[in-house]
C-alpha cells in the first residue's frame, strides 16, 4: 500500500518543496503554486496536441513556461508589495489562483485533457504486490534527485547563502551585494519548475481538468503545514504522511473522505503542533 | 459590548460615528427607493442580492479589515447559515435565521480557538480547513437527504405577511442591512473599535495596553461569523434554494474582493464593495446581451462563471496596487477636495498606508 501511494507522495513533495523554497527566500506563502503548475502542464499539452512535439521536449517547454510565469509573478506583482505585510501578499496569491483557474478553462476547455505518453512510460514494474509504471518510477527517482539537488544548493552554495540572507534581512542583504530580486525570482522560478513537473506527471496519469490547480495547490497544502512551512525535510515527510493517510482513507472509510483527510490532519496539527513536525520555532504564541 | 479600552485618547476619526454613517445610508436608501419606484423585478432581484452580500461583507470586514486577520471562510459561514435554514425551516421565519447566525458563531469560535491564539496566517489555514470540511459535510448531507440537486425553501412569512415579491424582500433586507450597519458601526467606533485598531496596527502594543488580544480576536470572529451566517440564512430564504455547489472557494474570494474593493476597516466601504462586486455577474450578462449583436456575446455567455471569477480576481489585484484602501479612500479623497479645495493642495490626499489607516470611520 505504501509503495502504491509513492507517486502521490512524489507529487505532493514536489509542490510542497516549492512552497518551502518560496517561504525560505521571500517569507511569503504562494497559494498560486498549484495554478502555476497547472499552466505549465497545459502548455505541455498544447505543445503535444497542437504542435506535435515529443513528450520530453513538450514537458521541458511546459516547465520553462512555469518557471517564467512564477518568476514573473514574483517580480511584477509580489516584489512591489512585500513591504505591505503578509495579508496583502497572501490575498494577492489567492487572487492569482482564482484568475488562473478562471482563465485556464477559457483557453483549454473543461477537460480532462490527457498528456500523451508512449507505451514505454506506461509499462509497469512489479514490486511484490504493487505495480508501478515507468513514469511513476522515473518521477520518484526525479523527486529524490531534484530535492536533494535543491537542498544542497540551499545549504552549501553561495546562491543558497544569498537566498537565506535575502529572507532574513533583505535590506542588509542588498547592502552586502545580494541581488534580492534576482534571488527571489530564482526561488519562485525553482518552485514553479518543481510544481510543473508534478503537474505534468499528474496530467499524464489523471488528466488535466479545471480543478487540477486546486488538487495540486490546495491538496498539497496540508502536507506543508504538517511538515513545517520552512523545512524541506518536513515537506517530504508531510507529503508522505498525507499520501499514506489518503490511501488509508480510501481503503477503510470511503473515497470521498480521502479528499478532506488532509484537512482533518491540518486541523489536528493546528491544535497540537502549529509549527508542524519540522518547522522552526517562529510562531509566536500570545 | 464591554469596551476594553476606555482610557486611550480618542483619535479624531472616532468622534462622530453617527455622522459618518449618514452618507452611505442615504446613498443606499436612495438607490433602493429609485429601484422600488421603477418597479423592475429584475433590478429589484439584483439589488436584493447586493444588499444580502453587503450584510456578509460587513461581517467579513470585522475580521479581515478591523481585526487584521485573513479569513477565507465566508462561503463556509454562508453555507452554515443556509443549511441551518434547510434543517429547521419548520420553525417560524426569523428563528432559523437567528439559529443560523448562532451556529456560524459557534463554528467560528471552534476554529478560532486553535488558530487565533497564534500570530500570523493561522486563521487563513483554519478557514481553509473549514471551507473543505463544510463543503464535504454539506455534500454528504445533500446525498443522504436525497436532494442531490439541492433543497427548496418555501418563502418566509412574518406577522401573517408572506415575503414573496421583490418589493417585500427589498424592504425586509434593507431593514436588516441598516440594523447590521448600525450594529457594526457601533462596535467599531467605541473603545472596542480603538482596541481593534491597536490590535491590527501592533499586536504587541495591544498586549502592553492590557488588551487581551486573543479574546478580542475571538469575539470579533464570533460576531463576524454570526453576521455572515445570518446573511447566508437570509439568502437561502430569498433565493428559495440551497445547494452545496454554491459555496465554493471562489465565493469566499468574492467576499474578500468586496472587502478589499470597498476598503478594509470601513463600514461604508463594505457596502460599496459588496454592491460593486455582486453586480459584476449582472453587468457581464448585460454586456453580453449588448455585444451579442457584434458576435462577442457568445464568448461571455459560454464562460459566464469563469469570467465572473476572473473579474473578481483582477479587481482584487488592481485595487491592491492602485487603491489599497478601496473605494472608501476614494470617497474620502473626493470629500476632502470638495470640502477644503485650498487646503487640499497642502494635504496629502493620497490614501494612508493601509496598515495604519483608521479606515472608513470618516467615509
Amino acid at each position: 500500500m505504501s509503495v502504491g501511494q509513492l507517486p502521490v507522495a512524489a507529487v505532493y513533495a514536489l509542490v510542497g518543496v516549492g512552497f518551502v523554497f518560496i517561504y525560505r527566500t521571500t517569507k511569503t506563502l504562494n497559494l498560486a503554486q498549484g495554478a502555476i503548475a497547472a499552466v505549465g502542464a497545459y502548455v505541455t499539452y498544447t505543445m503535444q496536441s497542437d504542435l506535435h512535439v515529443g513528450y520530453i521536449l513538450a514537458a521541458v517547454v511546459g516547465i520553462v513556461a512555469a518557471f517564467c510565469l512564477s518568476a514573473g509573478i514574483y517580480l511584477l506583482l509580489m516584489r512591489p508589495l512585500l513591504g505591505q505585510g503578509p495579508i496583502v501578499v497572501v490575498i494577492l496569491t489567492l487572487a492569482m489562483v482564482i484568475l488562473l483557474e478562471a482563465v485556464i478553462p477559457m483557453i483549454w476547455g473543461p477537460g480532462p485533457n490527457y498528456l500523451m505518453t508512449t507505451s514505454w512510460y506506461k509499462t509497469t514494474v512489479r514490486f511484490s504486490s504493487v505495480a508501478i509504471t515507468h513514469l511513476d518510477l522515473i518521477m520518484i527517482v526525479l523527486v529524490i534527485i531534484l530535492i536533494s539537488f535543491f537542498a544542497v544548493i540551499m545549504r552549501f552554495t553561495s546562491l543558497g547563502v544569498a537566498m537565506r540572507a535575502a529572507a532574513e534581512n533583505p535590506v542588509l542583504a542588498t547592502a552586502r551585494g545580494v541581488g534580492v530580486n534576482m534571488v527571489g525570482s530564482l526561488a519562485w522560478g525553482f518552485a514553479g519548475t518543481l510544481a510543473a513537473i508534478a503537474a505534468i506527471e499528474y496530467g499524464s496519469t489523471q488528466g488535466l481538468t479545471a480543478s487540477t490547480a486546486d488538487v495540486l495547490g490546495f491538496g498539497a497544502f496540508p502536507a506543508i503545514i504538517l511538515g513545517g512551512i520552512d523545512s524541506v525535510a518536513g515537506a517530504l515527510v508531510g507529503a508522505f504522511i498525507l499520501a499514506i493517510a489518503q490511501g488509508l482513507a480510501v481503503l477503510y472509510v470511503g473515497g470521498s473522505l480521502s479528499e478532506i483527510i488532509g484537512y482533518l490532519l491540518l486541523l489536528a496539527v493546528l491544535l497540537v503542533r502549529p509549527r508542524g513536525l519540522f518547522g522552526s520555532r517562529e510562531v509566536v504564541r500570545l | 459590548m464591554k469596551a476594553p479600552l476606555r482610557n486611550v485618547s480618542r483619535s479624531n476619526s472616532h468622534r462622530q460615528p453617527w455622522r459618518a454613517a449618514i452618507a452611505p445610508a442615504v446613498l443606499v436608501i436612495a438607490i433602493v427607493l429609485a429601484i422600488l419606484l421603477s418597479g423592475s423585478a429584475e433590478y429589484g432581484y439584483q439589488l436584493n442580492l447586493a444588499m444580502l452580500a453587503a450584510i456578509g461583507a460587513l461581517g467579513l470586514n470585522l475580521v479581515t479589515g478591523y481585526a487584521g486577520q485573513i479569513s477565507i471562510g465566508a462561503a463556509a459561514f454562508l453555507a452554515i447559515g443556509a443549511y441551518t435554514v434547510v434543517i429547521c425551516h419548520a420553525l417560524p421565519f426569523p428563528i432559523p435565521v437567528i439559529l443560523g447566525g448562532l451556529a456560524a458563531a459557534i463554528v467560528g469560535i471552534g476554529i478560532g480557538i486553535p488558530s487565533l491564539r497564534l500570530r500570523g496566517l493561522y486563521l487563513l489555514f483554519a478557514t481553509l480547513v473549514l471551507q473543505y470540511l463544510v463543503g464535504y459535510v454539506t455534500q454528504e448531507y445533500d446525498v443522504d437527504s436525497g436532494a442531490l440537486a439541492g433543497h427548496a425553501i418555501s418563502p418566509p412569512s412574518i406577522f401573517g405577511f408572506s415575503i414573496v415579491s421583490q418589493r417585500a424582500w427589498c424592504v425586509t433586507i434593507l431593514i436588516i442591512l441598516l440594523l447590521v450597519t448600525l450594529f457594526v458601526r457601533n462596535v467599531v467606533s467605541g473603545g472596542y473599535g480603538r482596541a481593534l485598531w491597536i490590535l491590527r496596527t501592533n499586536e504587541s502594543a495591544a498586549s502592553v495596553l492590557g488588551i487581551n488580544s486573543v479574546r478580542l480576536k475571538l469575539q470579533t470572529l464570533a460576531t463576524s461569523s454570526a453576521i455572515i451566517g445570518c446573511a447566508g440564512a437570509l439568502t437561502a430564504y430569498f433565493i428559495g434554494f440551497v445547494s452545496s455547489d454554491s459555496y465554493g472557494l471562489s465565493v469566499a474570494i468574492s467576499y474578500i474582493a468586496m472587502v478589499l474593493v470597498g476598503g478594509r476597516a470601513s463600514v461604508g466601504g463594505s457596502i460599496m464593495g459588496a454592491f460593486f462586486v455582486s453586480l459584476i455577474p449582472f453587468g457581464l450578462q448585460e454586456l453580453s446581451t449588448t455585444l451579442s449583436a457584434a458576435g462577442a456575446g457568445n464568448f461571455i455567455q459560454s464562460n459566464a462563471a469563469n469570467l465572473d471569477n476572473a473579474v473578481y480576481a483582477a479587481l482584487i489585484i488592481v485595487f491592491i496596487f492602485f487603491c489599497p484602501d478601496g473605494l472608501a479612500s476614494l470617497v474620502r479623497a473626493v470629500k476632502r477636495l470638495a470640502v477644503r479645495p485650498t487646503k487640499a493642495q497642502h494635504d496629502d490626499i493620497s490614501p494612508q498606508p493601509s496598515q495604519v489607516a483608521t479606515g472608513g470611520s470618516s467615509a
